[in-house]
């Protein structure tokens, strides 16, 4: 999956092409996530679960476990969710604008394109906060209007994987997903 | 002022009457009104579909030419735009999103629109719907959490979902796309009905000019398809084949004339006596109907083209007389026949369909008017005469025999064709462009639409009656759909629910403290105050008025209530649509044997059958008035020899007419049937005026000059429009032009030569 280039130190300065370099070595693979969404409604934040993979035709697939099972493929326009009985449903991925970040970045990332990267967001890559966290890339879009919800995307590193993204978004709500990959 | 001008000014004041009168009329479009009145609760049924059931009025749309973003924007808008123009009643694109009224409306109506209450409360129920919920909240985040704290157990897209289409349809952002993913879909209902080629008319252009006005459509192509665009397609294209055709026809009969009598006064003159049947017939409508229906006034007018024959009669027979003289010599048999089709289209007045009785009222006074103005008004107009003639040799042999052995032929030629001499292809009627129904035909397809052929109905005079019997007819429904005779349906009852259903379903929620408890139990997740808002609703259900059709009033589902449920002087009329209904047979039968309060009705059968029952009552009067004429033949010619030589020639005509009809035209309809009777009123002309006035040499050259001039003018006239490519014409006319030619040769070969003319002794 994402294997380990050889080991960063936390003190070296921060590289972004090594780091994609890095990334790409890696190929596709799964990565199993857990999203955490806080909500007025519920008493602890809401779990999302399940793995995702970048299938190689520019397709992000989440196939999600809980709270409930259902498939996402998040394609360059559009999100199609694919329930367990069979029905499917398609919608343009401007209704799940945060979606469509996501999908911008990670493919990006899994795929080492900064010229990719660099079109959609400006990019700023810091060490990291702790120690299991080597370095935080900051994503912020660049194509701003009312109905982009996104602030911006953080997304943490470690030994050449990634570990961790955080989505913030405008109207003050997080979105935490930790990522390891799948066993 | 000479004879031209006086003709001319005639001719203007009755053509000012004609337009005046006719600018008074009110015309009726409805298809329904030209049947007889139903006689059965499926024949209103069918009457009333046809002339305003929404399978009618439905429009698909499909817009093409971009990438599919373009096409789900330009429809999004388009159909903003369509749905607030006052001749659409809805647009479904396949997101079926209520507005914020219809929305609002379902919330607050959601607890007695479901049913199954136990069962959804059931903790693993709960557990599901909660599970649900929390999906739809980790894809939407808070976009979503106002709906789920009012509607926790997801009752309003539950409701939403059985109340939009049950069609299994590709769509990409909740816009239908054909599996090609080239083209989105659309479905538009109108409020006008299919025959209200104005209003349609109106409503096409004003979709077209939408879909022009939208930015986001720039580049697209727009496709509409339906019955409505049929019907107008259809009205247009019968009126440019029948003006095209009208103006051939009107030069040709100009033409024929002009040679005949070498005049333009007497051409114009000739034109008076039709003028004047014009003027009465508008004149008769105007008096004795409130409305006209506009298919009487096509027909009528049609009818009326006898009436050319009694100028060409009268002017014939003038030689070097005057035309005073003229119409003495004529006036027998012309009054007689004119008598005798007068009788017939009274019988045609006393039918029981409005229509019809408006085109034997036109029909006769229009007649009677053209006969007295050629005989009274013509000759006082000092008019010249038509040239002299060659004397006209006898190419035809002397067959008294041939009209009798001709009408036991004809007799037998339709015996043997049974059944199939009638025609039910109501299709024929209308000119369709085969285009067009393929276009709709693909076009519903794809949308999943069905062909609304079949409809359960309930009727009573209590509505609470009959939507319990609607309800109890749906719940014997699923025993079809187990048995796959059917795959879904719409009812009212969605909507409106019975009393005793409403009751039933307030009294099965609990209170709201236990409902509380219940859904914490089944989800920790949620806080203990999260679906406050839901709790509220549910104790203000005691509070709440039942729901009734009224309830609806200004939502987007009001149409849908009033397609389904309607009152009638006094009764209330529920239908349930069947959806993929592919055993009709097993479906009718089992509810006929279970008792069931509905019957399923089939439309194009019912129909197919009205038509015939028409058709018999047409024949019934048909039969009546040959009797009358028949009765009133033998007593003015007070012998019966003449009496038979005077109905034989016309009735073997129309007989054998009938029979080539039948066999070589796909069988006779109510166009065919009254061609036939516009023939025999011609031939019987033909008959009165050969018996008549062949008596001597000159007597019977005129008689047979103007015979001929008749069948030419008016036979060539109706042959030009048998050429038409739309049914009514091309049927009508071929008929009228056959009927006349076997008329005028039967009459032709009857006549007995004349005796030689006495010579003076040397």
């Amino acid at each position: 999956m994402l294997a380990a280039a050889n080991p960063s130190n936390a003190t070296d300065t921060p590289d972004l092409d090594r780091l994609l370099e890095g990334l790409a070595a890696a190929g596709t693979s799964e990565l199993s996530f857990r999203e955490e969404r806080r909500s007025d409604l519920l008493e602890q934040p809401l779990v999302v679960s399940g793995t995702l993979h970048h299938d190689g035709d520019g397709r992000l697939v989440r196939r999600i476990t809980e709270p409930s099972a259902e498939t996402n493929i998040l394609t360059e326009r559009h999100v199609e969710i694919r329930q367990p009985d069979g029905r499917r449903n398609r919608f343009s991925l401007r209704r799940a604008p945060e979606l469509a970040v996501l999908r911008s970045a990670l493919l990006g990332l899994l795929d080492g394109d900064r010229t990719a990267l660099e079109q959609d967001f400006e990019l700023t890559l810091e060490p990291g906060k702790d120690e299991s966290k080597q370095w935080q890339l900051h994503l912020e879009p660049r194509h701003r209007d009312d109905d982009m919800p996104v602030d911006h995307l953080l997304i943490h590193f470690s030994q050449d994987r990634i570990v961790r993204f955080v989505l913030q978004l405008t109207d003050g709500e997080t979105i935490e997903t930790e990522i390891e990959p799948t066993p | 002022m000479n004879a031209l001008l006086r003709s001319l000014l005639v001719l203007l004041i009755l053509v000012c009457i004609a337009i005046v009168l006719a600018g008074r009329l009110n015309l009726d479009h409805r298809l329904d009104a030209f049947l007889p009145p139903p006689a059965s609760d499926e024949q209103t049924l069918v009457t009333d579909q046809l002339g305003a059931g929404p399978g009618s009025r439905m429009l698909f749309a499909a817009i093409s030419g971009g990438p599919e973003e373009q096409l789900v924007q330009a429809t999004r808008e388009l159909a903003g735009q369509w749905q607030t123009l006052p001749g659409v009643e809805r647009v479904d694109t396949g997101e079926w999103s209520p507005d914020e009224t219809t929305l609002d409306r379902l919330m607050a109506l959601r607890f007695v629109l479901v049913d199954d209450i136990d069962a959804r409360l059931e903790a693993d129920r709960l557990a599901d719907s909660l599970r649900t919920r929390l999906s739809e909240m980790a894809f939407a985040g808070r976009r979503a959490e106002q709906l789920v704290r009012r509607d926790p157990l997801g009752l309003v897209p539950e409701i939403a979902g059985q109340l939009g289409d049950r069609r299994q349809v590709d769509s990409y952002d909740d816009i239908w796309f054909d599996p090609q993913q080239e083209r989105t879909m659309m479905v538009v209902v109108a409020t006008a009905p299919p025959f209200d080629i104005e209003a349609q008319s109106q409503l096409i252009g004003q979709l077209h000019a939408s879909f022009d006005a939208v930015e986001a459509a720039s580049g697209l192509d727009l496709t509409l398809a339906g019955t409505p665009v049929i019907s107008v397609d259809a009205a247009a294209r019968a009126q440019r084949n029948a003006t095209w055709l009208s103006a051939i026809g009107s030069a040709f009969l100009m033409l024929v004339l002009l040679a005949a009598w070498r005049s333009p006064t007497l051409v114009i003159a000739g034109a008076i006596p039709l003028a004047a049947a014009a003027v009465c017939a508008l004149a008769v409508l105007t008096l004795l109907f409130d409305q006209v229906h506009a298919l009487t006034l096509a027909f009528g007018f049609t009818l009326l083209g006898v009436a050319l024959d009694y100028p060409v009669h009268l002017f014939g027979h003038s030689g070097s007389h005057r035309l005073a003289d003229a119409a003495r010599t004529i006036r027998r048999p012309l009054v007689l026949g004119a008598l005798s089709t007068v009788i017939a289209y009274l019988a045609i007045f006393a039918s029981p369909s409005p229509g019809l009785s408006q085109l034997g009222a036109a029909s006769a006074a229009g007649l009677a008017a053209a006969a007295l103005t050629a005989l009274m008004v013509l000759p006082r107009l000092s008019l010249p005469n038509p040239p002299p003639t060659r004397p006209l040799p006898r190419w035809l042999p002397y067959w008294p025999w041939l009209p009798l052995i001709a009408t036991i032929l004809g007799l037998g030629a339709l015996t043997m064709q049974g059944e199939s001499r009638w025609s039910h292809d109501l299709s024929r009627l209308s000119p369709t462009d085969p285009a067009l129904i393929a276009q709709e035909a693909d076009l519903r397809q794809r949308v999943g639409g069905d062909e609304l052929r079949y409809l359960m109905a309930i009727s009573g005079e209590d509505l609470e009656q009959v939507l319990q019997a609607t309800e109890e007819t749906v719940g014997a429904l699923e025993h079809a759909r187990q048995s796959q005779w059917i795959d879904d349906w719409r009812a009212v009852t969605e909507l409106v629910p019975s009393r005793a259903t409403q009751a039933s379903r307030r009294a099965g929620w609990p209170d709201d403290d236990e409902l509380r408890q219940r859904l914490m139990d089944a989800s920790e997740q949620f806080r203990g105050n999260a679906f406050d808002p839901f709790l509220d609703d549910l104790t203000a259900l005691d509070d709440q008025l039942p729901v009734t059709p009224d309830s609806w009033a200004g939502t987007r589902l009001e149409h849908a209530v009033d397609s389904l449920l309607e009152q009638h002087d006094g009764r209330w009329r529920s239908l349930i649509i069947p959806v993929g209904l592919d055993h009709p047979g097993e479906l009718a039968d089992w509810l006929i044997e279970h008792d069931s309060p509905a019957r399923l009705v089939d439309l194009m059968h019912t129909a197919e059958s009205m038509v015939a029952e028409y058709r018999r009552e047409v024949l019934v009067s048909l039969a009546i008035a040959v009797a009358l004429i028949i009765a009133v033949l033998l007593i003015r010619l007070r012998a019966l020899g003449p009496a038979a030589r005077a109905v034989t020639p016309p009735l073997a005509a129309v007989i054998c007419t009938a029979a080539v009809m039948a066999q070589f035209d796909g069988g006779l309809t109510i166009v065919h049937l009254i061609g036939l009777l516009l023939a025999g009123g011609i031939g019987l002309d033909f008959a009165l005026f050969s018996l008549a006035l062949t008596d001597s040499a000159q007597r019977r050259d005129r008689t047979n000059r103007s015979i001929g001039l008749c069948a030419l003018s008016t036979g060539g006239v109706f042959l030009i429009l048998g050429q038409s490519s739309i049914g009514l014409l091309n049927m009508l006319g071929q008929t009228v032009a056959t009927g006349i030619l076997l008329s005028l040769i039967f009459t032709w070969m009857t006549q007995p030569k004349c005796p030689p003319t006495p010579t003076s002794p040397r």
